[in-house]
């Protein structure tokens, strides 16, 4: 009993260790701009370089009917496993209706990667689209962070923060007449 | 020996003193060198296609004056000399010491005392305020004249260059709508305002120091702003008209009032009577403030794949009281010095503005097409027949109070009127919501009833299941009076009935009701004097203490929350 008890115990460990992290989130209820009447919902899994990452993208709109064509875009560090489309083309026939995209991605670095979706929505009072992206998240959060640093900040003396570029300048000297 | 180390001390100090006060003092003129210049900065415009195609037309790009920011010139130690603000021709003015390294810092702040100031930061680094600045160089005796210049950083195929000029085109586009703010009050003073912009910033909600803003927003409870600038995907710096719909909540959020709650919306929407008006007006001011009716934005692959319409002329696709698009034109024709069809009125901007800050803000029905056009016609009398006919030409009959009584369009047959219900103490009515045109903010989710307490006391709200479908019922209790909080809210999640006590003074209350669920579903939604026995088990110990039941969680939310 107590060796089925210590077996069990450590197979519910390997499985807790073993899962991942989800990352997920809604539009719905949210604020948006102005344009495409859609909706996007996602989950990604959180996952070390070189592993899979199972995504799954689910968009709704509210119009009854008409067409939903979404142009999918990954950035260059993410590899799609099993084919990419790039494109899709959703009919929709009643509001709400619910389509999803699911697709496995990996990237051999550790980083915070996007899948983007460009969707446009025609009902024939011209094209309204919306921009949607889905963060893949390779590797530890704090690895990540570290990852992505790209301060070009500067603390100056008086308090000032600052991100700072360099200006095209041109000089000229006006001498007095 | 002593009076010598008090000498020596005693000139160190003075030394000191006069370091100090140069630094304090700018020079003047005759003073120093004189160094002018001008601030300029890449307008990447639109190129808006019949079809309502829009996109950023790069081979256009023109030098745009940065108007009204701050500029510095710095010393080689990185100390500030002096400082003043452009005109509004982008132009400087500064005298610094002579024969002196000397560099120009160009800040993206607009700034002046007590009228305005705001800022365009980092939020992907430690929200740092971004500038441009020109080299180190001797400032000699005569005048120096210093341009400098915030490039896109296009380099004819993609972003290969710093796009330094992202924070200035955003500020040039809020300068837009404050000039046009000043011209109907003089004398407003703008609060503080910080936007939040980098090129990190993408369509997806999260962690903003990551740049994960959701959209281009103004969120209320921080009062800032956020555009997004993710390149091939959707960047909005040189929208002006997003800037200026987002500015716009801004702009209801302190000066007026809005109680859109949000949620996904387009033109042909039939929404929530507070969403249709908040973006609907929004949408108006972008075309008030540029005189530019055509709203664009540019998105995708180059930036070349965004959408376009004409707030104006665009044909109406479900028009009414509950469409932001209608909500938009009958804004824009009451304001315009175009004159066609049923519109016959040129306004100007004032009366809008007047309204706004006034009868809309304190308005005791929920913020709403109805609120606005019966306080214009109010405040304009002479102009009421006239602005009746440019609502007429949205299939919306005349409107008569804030409340919208008298509705004749029920959005093809979906929504049962009247827009308001009275429910009164003592009594119950059924309400039903619908989902026939979408969920959480559409037309039909939501049913307004309007209750007066005669007594002040402690009443009980419930919503019971009536009929065979029901979800799970929300009520929300609203003060009616500025800033129109919220009251009291019903504490269950998952149930299908819910209910709360709380004291209340004598006087006018709004209430909502909404199945959480969004089903089609109908209730029984009752108010009645006292702690109701009949609902023990459905409230908390804190509703028998007499005291609210809140529940943030499930709040509606006003305007965004902060990321």
């Amino acid at each position: 009993m107590r060796t089925l008890l210590l077996i069990t115990t450590s197979l519910f460990l390997t499985l807790g260790l073993n899962a991942k992290e989800i990352s997920s989130n809604s539009t719905v209820g949210q604020y948006a701009k102005p344009g495409a009447a859609i909706d996007m919902k996602y989950t990604s899994q959180k996952v070390d370089a070189n592993e899979a990452s199972d995504v799954n993208i689910t968009l709704t709109s509210t119009i009854p009917k008409g067409t939903i064509s979404v142009e999918m875009d990954l950035d260059k560090e993410l590899i799609a496993l099993g084919g990419f489309e790039k494109t899709f083309n959703f009919q929709v026939t009643s509001r709400n209706e619910a389509f999803t995209i699911n697709l496995q991605v990996k990237s051999q670095h550790i980083g915070l990667y996007y899948i983007r979706l460009l969707s446009k929505v025609d009902q024939g009072y011209g094209v309204k689209t919306r921009a949607f992206a889905i963060p893949i998240y390779v590797g530890e959060e704090k690895d990540i962070k570290k990852h992505r640093s790209n301060m070009q900040m500067k603390a100056l003396s008086n308090g000032e923060n600052i991100s700072l570029s360099k200006a095209v300048e041109t000089i000229s000297i006006i001498k007095e007449k | 020996m002593l009076r010598k180390l008090y000498k020596s001390l005693g000139l160190t100090l003075l030394l000191l003193l006069l370091s100090a006060c140069s630094l304090l003092s700018p020079f003047k003129e005759g003073d120093g060198t004189k160094i002018i210049g001008t601030i300029t900065y890449d307008r990447v415009p639109p190129k808006v296609g019949y079809i309502g195609s829009a996109q950023l037309d790069y081979a256009s790009t023109y030098q745009e004056s940065a108007k009204n920011i701050v500029v510095k010139a710095l010393d080689s130690d990185g100390q500030v000399l002096t400082e003043t603000t452009t005109n509004n021709r982008g132009e400087y003015t500064l005298y610094v010491p002579k024969n002196t390294d000397v560099k120009i810092r160009a800040y993206a702040r607009m700034l002046k005392k007590d009228v305005w100031d705001l800022v365009v930061v980092d939020n992907t680094n430690l929200k740092s305020m971004y500038v441009i600045e020109g080299n180190l160089h001797n400032s000699g005796t005569d005048t120096n004249k210093r341009d400098l210049h915030a490039t896109s950083g296009w380099d004819g195929y993609a972003y290969s260059g710093t796009r330094s000029a992202a924070p200035f085109a955003i500020l040039d586009s809020i300068n837009t709508i404050m000039q046009k703010m000043l011209s109907a009050n003089p004398d407003i003073v703008f609060p503080q305002l910080t936007v939040n912009w980098s090129v990190d910033n993408v369509s997806v909600g999260g962690d903003p120091t990551l740049g994960q803003i959701g959209t281009s927003s103004y969120t209320a409870d921080n009062g800032e702003m956020w555009i997004l600038g993710d390149a091939n995907s959707d960047t909005d710096e040189y929208d002006d008209h997003i800037i200026i719909h987002e500015w716009s909540h801004f702009f209801e959020d302190k000066f007026s009032r809005s109680d859109s709650i949000g949620g996904m919306h387009s033109s042909g929407d039939a929404l929530d009577i507070r969403v249709a008006f908040g973006e609907g007006f929004a949408n108006a001011m972008s075309a008030i403030a540029t005189d530019n009716p055509l709203y664009f934005d540019t998105s995708g692959y180059n930036q070349s794949s965004g959408w376009s319409m004409n707030i104006e002329s665009d044909p109406a696709q479900n028009p009414g009281w509950f469409s932001e698009a209608s909500v938009q034109r009958i804004l824009y024709d009451l304001y315009d010095a175009n004159n066609e069809g049923l519109d016959q009125l040129s306004m100007g901007f004032t009366p809008l503005y007047d309204v706004m800050v006034h009868q809309e803000r304190n308005s005791k029905a929920f913020t709403s097409i109805f609120s606005f056009i019966s306080a214009l016609k109010s405040q304009n009398s002479g102009d009421a027949n006239a602005i009746d006919q440019v609502v007429r030409s949205e299939q919306i009959s005349p409107i008569h109070d804030a409340y919208g009584s008298q509705r004749s369009n029920q959005a093809n047959g979906v929504f049962t009127t009247p827009v308001y219900r009275t429910l009164q103490v003592g009594k119950a009515l059924v309400q039903c919501n619908k989902n026939a045109y979408g969920v959480y903010n559409k037309l039909g989710n939501r049913t307004f009833m309007t209750v007066h307490i005669n007594k002040s006391g402690v009443y009980t709200f419930s919503a019971q299941p009536y009929g065979a479908s029901y979800g799970d019922p929300d009520i929300v209790l609203y003060e009616t009076k500025y800033p129109y909080e919220i009251k009291g809210m019903s504490p269950l999640e998952g149930q299908n009935s819910d209910s709360f006590a709380m004291e209340l003074d004598k006087g006018n209350y709004m209430l909502e009701a909404y199945d959480n669920s969004f089903g089609n579903s109908c209730y029984s939604i009752s108010v009645r004097q006292g702690y109701d026995a009949s609902t023990v088990g459905k409230m908390s110990k804190a509703t028998n203490n007499r005291k609210p039941t809140l529940n943030n969680t499930r709040r509606p939310e006003r305007r965004p929350i902060s990321k």
